[in-house]
Formats: structure tokens, sequence, C-alpha cells
């Protein structure tokens, strides 16, 4: 029975597929309960399934069968189809069917009243299929139709609210913009069948291992596979889709645009890493992108109103360190992170969405407060997030974040140590900011609304990871052993220090947004005056937080301005540009026979004399 | 005498159904049913496919080698007749058909795409290209009573004239330059002539045929005439010239251009001068079709800008077969044809059902998800699948195409094609887009025939079939006909 289950764990993602099909079937006539619970049971089953795999492989280390069946034969060469279980991808399996069955059984509760909601389910589980699959993809052709299909799927919860002008105009761009990346990863998987002839990722490995590729065609196409990371991720510069992404139901941007889709570039190169430790520069590459993203999108946090913008940003700005951590060899570290970051992210999404139904669908903050007295449940949670996020011990994202900061400074990019300390800084005020403006202060007027089960059981089931998931690395590195990294030694002062610095964040969170020792309308005031800025240095403990506080929203505010006229002006024009082709083409296109013959005739003149006349005179 | 009826056994069955069309027609009377003409002519083409298929790994060389036919030739016959048969299914519900005329004339221009493949002779050429030039300008004005079908009769006449005569002075120069009109013998002379410095002739008549050729295939800046006949024509025609016409100009392309520069003396011709000029012709077509598409409001004219742009990529696929000469190249281009032929057609076929006789504007498409979920979901496969998502036969075509373009250093050309095809993602996605996301006033069910209905599966099941299973065609194309 066991060996069967091994060999047949290629059908993982049929599951949900099946569901998907069924759910399809029954999308008008169904009802909506039993809809639901087919998505979920069967995410469900896949769960279980994932476990199971897990255990053989974690706990007694049997290999389990990858599958493979000829698909195509282009010339001598056959590219296969199948499904492959390493370490990563086995953990992947699990995160992916965990987190995907517990934001189905949120859903329950949170589209109760949707009328579409049987759509929105069998768009679930199309997703859950999709990155099932991705994550089992044994060659780039498979983990690029995979990837496609995540992105549709993004694409269809995106715009999930179709008569919202504002999310149409989201899901646009979220395709859009995460198709810029899929074009760079698709000609990077083109120049690698040319060079090696095989999508495999074996293969593949086995001639970068024997250097087959030259080391500029390496680079060139490992950055390559980072620009489909970076379209995915939202890495900068791309990173402008995901928080207008959180258009979308609130589920959705806790499975797809926290857990798992955005995740899949960290992925995507923890898959490839042999290509990407063949070739420094874009190692290199990597780190940089990645510590600049995590810094710039936690400052951005700083300034948002919009509760989800806060947690889209926060994402964008993890995603950044686990590219960080991978770009400075730190293996291992990255894909910690992306594990621990899976859960708490996925909590705090799902406590937020929780939040903004008690609030009746308000999204704003500064418009929140005071839920701790009502909904104390509720508070507790995001709390466990929040410092998981923040990096405070023992929660896990101290763990991971910890490795990340142990491998960047073993890396000797000190730069990007402080640009990373700097925004672990971020992180810890933007999130109990959040957290103080939501749950403490001035309780609301009317009675928030009561939370059904559906609510609570993920939410209990997330905070149990955030908390414990850190604890595959410590004591002992268990985790690392299993996906294969070897450890490099710890220092002491590290941990130390990323907890001092995020006790720091937190502690100036609570001072302005809780005691209000300094209030918030005065920072804003006080804004006005900037030649005071290298005055108040000398005020250390009244003013040091202010100013601290205005110039990083200062700076948030640039980075935002960068982002709307200059990122989005680019985007404007090439989005013109061929219009303007268009008018000209349309112009010669005037419906009068004579002239397209005209331009016929000239055509052929200007190809016959451009292409020939070289030729007769030389 | 038997042997050769049987070799010509698939023209000669369609000549029979011309001739049963032409008597049945004396035979009805003027007010009743033309339902059993087209029947006839379906089951011709059917007999005649079949007849295609019979003829096996047969080589076949008749009438002193001006008639050829072996199973590359066969493999794109049978894409024609599988093309004009969907064609004449649609036509079932298609008002136009009531004359039998019509069958007729689909018929002839089926032979002489059917002997424009086979043909290896330049008289043989031109001929078979004029009976599918001139039963396809009688087609396209069939809409007497429409202004614009009359009108883009026409144009059509008027620039297809044009492009015959150029076709017909560059066949000129390479008889004089030859002596001989068989094209065997020819790409024997040709080498000679060549080193006789009579160059400029011979680049002359080679740009000449391109005009005509480049019109057939509606490639850039002989597509002129595309939009507006594919919008005037009735849509069963605009379908047939899409797919059809131009599947059989480019297997004239590849048997013109493979046999006269396939050789070893004039291979200096075909690097300087024949692959530069498709190159350009392919990226231009690629760029002008897409983009223009980008702009387009009626359906039928963004189709038609779409099809220039992916006869942009098919001569990619020309140019690596003309470079590589080796059947992989082959099966890309052959697979280009099909994915290309299934997704036009299924579309087209979604267009008459929906804009029945009025004019495609975009607007039709609204909300067609809430009125016919069915119809917007296949459109949507088909709208993808030239778009080229994975899942469609599509994209396997595509990437084939790709393949073989890096294979032979064609970046340059590749990166085009890539980017033209995120390009024309967007007006392929609007179209989805009207389709979902579009509120309409029109509330009443889409009716579809059965006719168009079965058109419409067998194109989507085509669709997903050769995206997901590629290797059956493949194998197909591999152990059946080569």
């Amino acid at each position: 029975m066991v060996i069967k289950m091994i060999n047949f764990a290629w059908t993982i993602p049929l599951l949900p597929l099946l569901a998907f099909l069924i759910q399809l079937t029954l999308r008008t006539k169904g009802k909506k309960l039993w809809v639901s619970w087919i998505g979920v049971i069967s995410t469900f089953l896949a769960f279980l399934y994932a476990v199971f795999l897990l255990l053989q492989s974690f706990v007694w280390n049997r290999a389990i069968t990858d599958w493979k069946v000829d698909w195509l034969h282009i010339g001598s060469n056959v590219i296969t189809v199948g499904a492959s279980f390493t370490p990563i991808q086995i953990a992947m399996l699990f995160i992916v069917s965990l987190v995907s069955c517990l934001v189905q059984l949120y859903s329950m509760g949170y589209m109760k009243d949707d009328g579409r909601s049987n759509t929105f389910f069998a768009y679930l589980s199309l997703f859950t299929f999709s990155m099932l699959g991705l994550v089992i993809s044994p060659n780039f052709l498979e983990l690029y139709f995979f990837w496609e299909l995540v992105g549709v799927c993004s694409f269809l919860l995106v715009g999930f609210y179709f008569d919202r002008e504002s999310a149409k105009q989201a899901a646009k761009k979220a395709f859009i913009v995460t198709r810029i990346g899929d074009v760079g990863l698709f000609i990077a998987i083109c120049l690698l069948y040319w060079q090696v002839g095989s999508f495999d990722f074996a293969v593949v490995k086995q001639a970068v291992d024997t250097n087959q590729l030259s080391a500029g065609m390496l680079t060139l196409i490992a950055i390559l596979i980072f620009v489909g990371a970076v379209g995915k991720s939202g890495q900068f510069p791309l990173h402008t889709w995901l928080p207008d992404a959180m258009e979308g139901p609130t589920p959705v941007s806790a499975l797809i645009h926290a857990a798992t889709m955005v995740a899949a570039g960290v992925f995507l190169i923890a898959e490839t890493y042999w290509l990407f430790e063949a070739s420094p520069t874009a190692l290199t590459v990597v780190a940089y992108i990645g510590a600049f993203t995590a810094l710039f999108a936690a400052v951005i946090a700083l300034t948002q109103t919009n509760i989800k913008r806060v947690l889209a940003y926060s994402t964008i700005s993890q995603l950044g360190y686990m590219m960080l951590g991978l770009g400075s060899l730190g293996y291992g570290a990255g894909f910690f992170h992306l594990l621990t970051h899976a859960f708490f992210k996925a909590l705090l999404f799902l406590v937020a969405g929780a939040v903004i139904v008690a609030f009746r669908h308000e999204q704003d903050i500064r418009k929140m407060g005071g839920l701790w007295k009502q909904q104390k449940w509720l508070a507790v949670m995001f709390l466990i997030g929040s410092l998981s996020i923040a990096g405070i011990p023992p929660f896990s994202g101290f763990f991971s974040k910890d490795e990340i900061f142990l491998a960047v400074y073993h890396s000797g990019r000190y730069t990007l140590f402080v640009a990373a300390l700097l925004a672990a800084f971020c992180t810890a005020f933007y999130m109990f900011r959040v957290y103080f403006l939501v749950f403490t202060g001035k309780e609301p007027g009317e009675k928030t609304k009561s939370l059904s089960w559906h609510f609570q059981v993920p939410i209990w089931i997330l905070a149990f990871f955030s908390i414990f998931a850190g604890f595959v690395q410590f004591p002992s590195h268990i985790l690392g052993e299993w996906i294969g990294v070897t450890e490099s030694s710890t220092l002491w002062w590290i941990p130390v220090a990323v907890t001092l610095i995020a006790l720091l964040g937190v502690f100036l969170a609570y001072a302005i947004y809780q005691r209000r020792w300094v209030s918030a309308a005065k920072i804003a005031k006080y804004s006005g005056f900037g030649y005071r800025l290298s005055y108040r240095k000398f005020y250390v403990d009244e003013c040091y937080q202010a100013v601290f506080v205005w110039t990083l929203k200062g700076l948030g505010w640039i980075l935002m301005g960068w982002d709307r006229f200059i990122l989005g002006g680019v985007a404007q024009f090439i989005k013109l540009l061929p219009r303007q082709l268009g008018e000209i083409g349309s112009f010669l296109q005037n419906g009068q026979v004579q002239r397209y013959l005209l331009i016929s005739i000239f055509g052929t003149l200007i190809l016959l004399l451009s292409i020939t006349a070289g030729r007769l005179i030389g | 005498m038997k042997q050769m009826a049987m070799d010509l056994s698939p023209e000669w069955i369609l000549l029979v159904g011309i001739a049963l069309i032409l008597i049945g027609e004396i035979l009805l009377r003027e007010n009743s049913s033309r339902f059993i003409l087209g029947l006839i002519a379906g089951l011709t083409v059917t007999a005649s496919g079949l007849f295609v298929i019979l003829q096996g790994k047969e080589v076949i060389s008749l009438f002193s080698d001006s008639y050829v036919s072996d199973p590359l030739i066969r493999s794109i016959k049978l894409l024609l007749i599988v093309g004009t048969l969907l064609v004449v299914i649609l036509s079932f519900s298609e008002k136009l058909a009531a004359k039998g005329e019509y069958y007729l004339l689909l018929l002839s221009a089926l032979l002489g795409a059917m002997t424009l493949v086979s043909a290896a002779e330049l008289v043989m050429l031109f001929v078979s290209l004029e009976l599918l030039s001139l039963s396809a300008y009688v087609l396209v004005g069939m809409h007497q009573e429409r202004l614009a079908s009359s009108e883009a009769a026409w144009k059509y006449v008027v620039y297809g004239g044009a492009s015959s005569a150029f076709l017909l002075y560059g066949m000129s120069f390479f008889y004089g330059l030859t002596g001989t009109t068989s094209l065997t013998e020819m790409s024997g002379n040709l080498a000679v002539a060549f080193t006789n410095n009579n160059e400029m002739l011979l680049y002359l008549g080679f740009f000449l045929i391109l005009v005509g050729i480049g019109f057939k295939i509606a490639a850039v800046p002989f597509h002129m005439w595309a939009p507006d006949i594919y919008q005037g024509a009735p849509t069963t025609i605009t379908t047939f010239l899409a797919v059809v016409s131009k599947i059989a100009g480019f297997a004239f392309m590849l048997r013109f251009l493979g046999s006269l520069f396939g050789t070893q003396g004039i291979q200096s011709v075909l690097h300087g001068v024949v692959i530069p000029a498709l190159l350009v012709l392919s990226i231009l077509s690629m760029i002008v079709g897409n983009v223009i598409a980008l702009k387009q409001f009626h359906l039928k004219r963004m189709l038609a800008y779409s099809s220039i742009g992916h006869a942009g990529y098919m001569i990619i696929a020309i140019i690596t077969i003309l470079l590589g000469g080796e059947s992989v190249a082959y099966s890309s281009l052959y697979y280009y044809f099909v994915a290309y032929l299934l997704a036009s057609t299924g579309t087209f076929a979604i267009l008459q059902v929906v804009a029945q006789d009025k004019s495609p504007d975009r607007r039709v498409l609204s909300g067609l998800h809430k009125r016919s979920p069915l119809l917007a979901f296949c459109l949507s496969v088909f709208l993808l699948s030239l778009a080229g998502i994975p899942f469609t036969a599509g994209f396997i075509g595509k990437l084939t195409i790709l393949v073989g373009a890096f294979g032979n250093s064609l970046f340059w050309v590749a990166g085009i094609m890539l980017l033209t095809t995120v390009i024309s993602y967007y007006y392929y996605f609007r179209l989805i887009r009207q389709m979902y996301w579009q509120e309409d006033e029109k509330a009443e069910k889409e009716r579809v025939s059965w006719s168009a209905g079965f058109v419409i599966a067998l194109t989507l099941i085509g669709t997903f079939l050769f995206g997901i299973m590629p290797q059956i065609l493949l194998q197909g194309i591999g152990s059946w006909f080569m």
C-alpha cells in the first residue's frame, strides 16, 4: 500500500483538478455549500497525501518515485512530462496544499453572501491544481505551463469583482506586468533548449556541472530566469502589480498574493539554484535586487493606510528578503523564510480579512480602532503574526530572518546587511503601527460583526504554524539537512541585533500610535520645516523618533512618486507607442485599391534595391 | 491509363463533384433548398480526402514531371481538404448557399489549390493559381445585394489581377534564364544561368514572383487587400481565404523556393537574397499585422490583421526549412498550419453565429458569457490558441517555430516574434474581456445551428487535443506521410 502510494505521488494535482471540473459543471445549478465543500475536501485529501510524502521523505528518508512519459518529439529530442519529488518540492507541496485548504475553508465564511461563490471556488481549485503542478514539475517547459496557468488564475481571481472598474484594471495590470517577466523566463528556456537540447532540470544541471555552457551564456540565462521570478514575486521594478492585486477578495490575497504564487519566483530560483551557483554575477544581481526591494517596499509600507496594502508591500519586502538570502548563497535560508513567511503572512491576511469583515468592509486603518475589547482572539492572532514577521523570538519569522542575516553577513556584502537591518526595523514599525491603530484606541461606535467558525479554525491552525514552524531549524537544523544544505557557523550577535532592532521598531510604533507621545499630526506639521532636520538631532529623546519617521515618510513619498510617475509614465508610453503606430497604419489603409497597389510596388522596389544593391555593386 | 486515373483520383473526384452540382442546379427548382448540393459538395470533398489518404507513401509524377505528388504534398492537400470541408459544413446554415454556384465555386477553388500544391511546372502553377483566385473572386462577391461584398470582390479582382501580372512577369524571367518551365529542370539550369552574369534578371524575377506569393499569403507589404476583403466577404468565404487559400499560398511558396534555390550552385543567392527578403517580409508582417490589429474594432478586420501577423510567424518556419531542409522544420510548419486552421475556423464559425448578418463590431461579443457561456468559452479557447497560450495547439506551434529559429541562430527574428506575440495578447484578451466583463442589453441566447455547432466542437477538440498531446499529430505526420 505504502509503496503504491509512493509510486503514484504524481496524482496529487489531479485531486483539485477533478474538483475544478465538478465545480465547473455545478457552477450555475449547484448548491453553494456543496460546491465549496468539494473544493475543501479535495484539497484536504491532497494535503494528506502531501503529509504522507513528507513523512516518507523527511522521517524515513525514502525516495519518492519520479514519474515521466514521452510527450513530444522535436527532431531527435524527446520532451517529457512528469513529476519529481525533491525535498523542496515536497515541502512546497505541503505548504501549498495546507494553505490552500485553510483558505478555502475560510472562504466558506468570507464568500458566504456572494452570488458567484461557486465560480470563486472553482477558480480556487484550478489555482490549487496549477500551483501543485508547478511545484512538482521536473522540467522547464512543464513548469512554464503551470507558471502561466497560475498567472491566469491570479488574473481571474483579482478581477473577480469585475463590476468594479478598479478590479478590472488591477487584473489587467497583474497579468500584463507579470507577463513581462514571463517573456524573460520563456527566452531563458528557449536559450537553454538551444544550448542543451533538453528541458529537464536533471539534464540541464548535468550540462551546467560539466561546463557545457559558456560563462556569459550561463549568466544571461540565469538573469533571464531571475527576470521571470522578479515578475512573479513582485520584485523591484516589476512589483507594481502586487499592491493593486489586493482588489481581489481577501482569501485570494492570502493564498495567491502572499503564501503561494508570489513565492513561486523564489521557488524557481531555489529549484534552479545550481544555475545561479555557477554564475556569481547572477547571484549578485539577485542579492542586490532582493535587498533593495526589501528596504524599498518596507519604507513604502510605512505610509500606507489601507490594511491590505500595508500587507502587500510587506509581502514584497519579505520576498525581497528571500531573494537576498538566495543571492547571498543562503539557499537554505531563503527557502526557510519562504516556508515561515507562507504561514505568518497567510495568517496576517486572514486576520486582516476577518478585521475587514468585522468593520463591515472598511479597509482604512485610520478609521479602525479598539477591536481588542470586542474580538480579543483576533487581536492575539494578529499579534502572533506581527511578532513573527517582525522577527521576535521565538516566533518562526525570527529564525528564518536570522539565517538570512547570517548568510548576508557571510557573503561579505555589508551594505546589504545594513539595508536588511533597516528593512527589519521598518517591518517591525509598520506592522505594529497597524496593530495599534486597529486593535487599541477608541472602540468603534457600533458593535463589530462576530465571525463564524470558518474564520476561526484556519486562523488558529496558521497561528500554530507561525509560532512553531521556526523550530524545524532550531535547535538542530533538520530542514537544512533534509534539503541538503551545509550550515555555516552562527554568530551570537546577529540574532541579538535583529531582535533589538525589531524591538526598537515595535517600541517606536507603540510610542507614536499607542502612547501618542508624539502625534502623527504633529509629525506632519513639523515636516514642512526641512531645515530643522539637522537641528533636531540634538534633542535625542523627544525628537529622534519624529525626525526618523519624517525622513522615512518623505522617502516613502518619493518612492511612491517614482512608482506612480516614472514607472507609470514608462508604462503609459509603452502602451501608447503601438497605438500611435497603429494610427499611421490605418491612415495608409484608406480603402483605395490604387494606393494599396502602389504600396506593394514601392515595397517591392525598396526590398529589391535594398537587398540586391550591395551584391550588384560589390 | 488506369494507374493515372488512380494517381489523379483526388482531383478528378472533385471534378465529378463539380459536374454533379452543375447538373443538380439545373434540375432543382428555383426556390427549392440547395441543401442536397451542399451534401454532394461535402461528400465529394470527403471522398477526395479519402483518396489522398489511400495514396499513402507513393511518389507520383505525371505529365513529364509537371504534376508531382509525394507524402509531403499529400499532407498539405489533406489540410486543404479538411479546411474546405469545414467551410462547406459551415455553409449549410449560410443563406448564400441557397445558390448552387456557391458550392461549385468552392469546389473549383479547392481543385485549384490542390493542383497548385502538386504543380511542378510554371504553366501548371499559374493555371492552378488562377483557378483558385478566380473562384475566390466570385465567392467574395456572392452577397450581391450588399455593397461591401461587391466592393470587396472588385478590389480583390484588381489587386489579385495586378499580382498575377507581376507573378507571370517574374516567371517569364525565369523561363528566359533557363529555357524551361519545369521546376526540376529549372533548378539545374539556374545555377548555370547565375554564373553567366545574369544576376540582376534572376533577382528581378524572384522579387516579381515574391509579389504574387506575398499576395496569396497576405504578407506585408502585399497585405493591403486582406482587411477590406476579409471584412466584405461572407464569413464562410473569409474562413476559406484565411485558411485554405493561405495554406495553399504557403505550399506554393515552399515548393517554388525550395526546388529552385535548394541546389548547391545557387546557395549564395539563397543566403544573400532569398532569405533576407523573406526575413524582411516576416518581420514586417509580424510587426504591422499585430500592431495595427490593436486599433481595429471590426472583428473581421482585426482577425485579418492577426492573420497577417500569423503569416509572419509561418514565414519563419519556411525560412528554417530553407536553411536546414530538415523534416523537423517541416513538421513545425505543418503543426502551425493545423493549429492556425483549427483556431481560425473555430473563431470565424463563432463570429458567424454571433453576428448573423450584421457586420461584426467588437460590441457584438459584449456579455456573450451571460448569454451563451459555452460559446464564450469556446471563443476564448480559440483566441488563446491564436495567442499561443499553453495547453492549446497554438502554443506548440509557436514553440516549435521558435525552437527552429533558435536552432538556426535567428535570434532577432525570434525576439521580434516573442515581442509581437506579447503585443497580440493585448487585442486577443480585449475580446475575452469584452465577452466576460462587459454587460450587454441583448439578453436572448445565441442560436447555434447544428452545422456551426459541429464545426465549433470539432475545432475545439482539435485545439485541446493537439495542445495537450501534440505527439499524436507529430507522429501522424512523421509515420504516415514521411
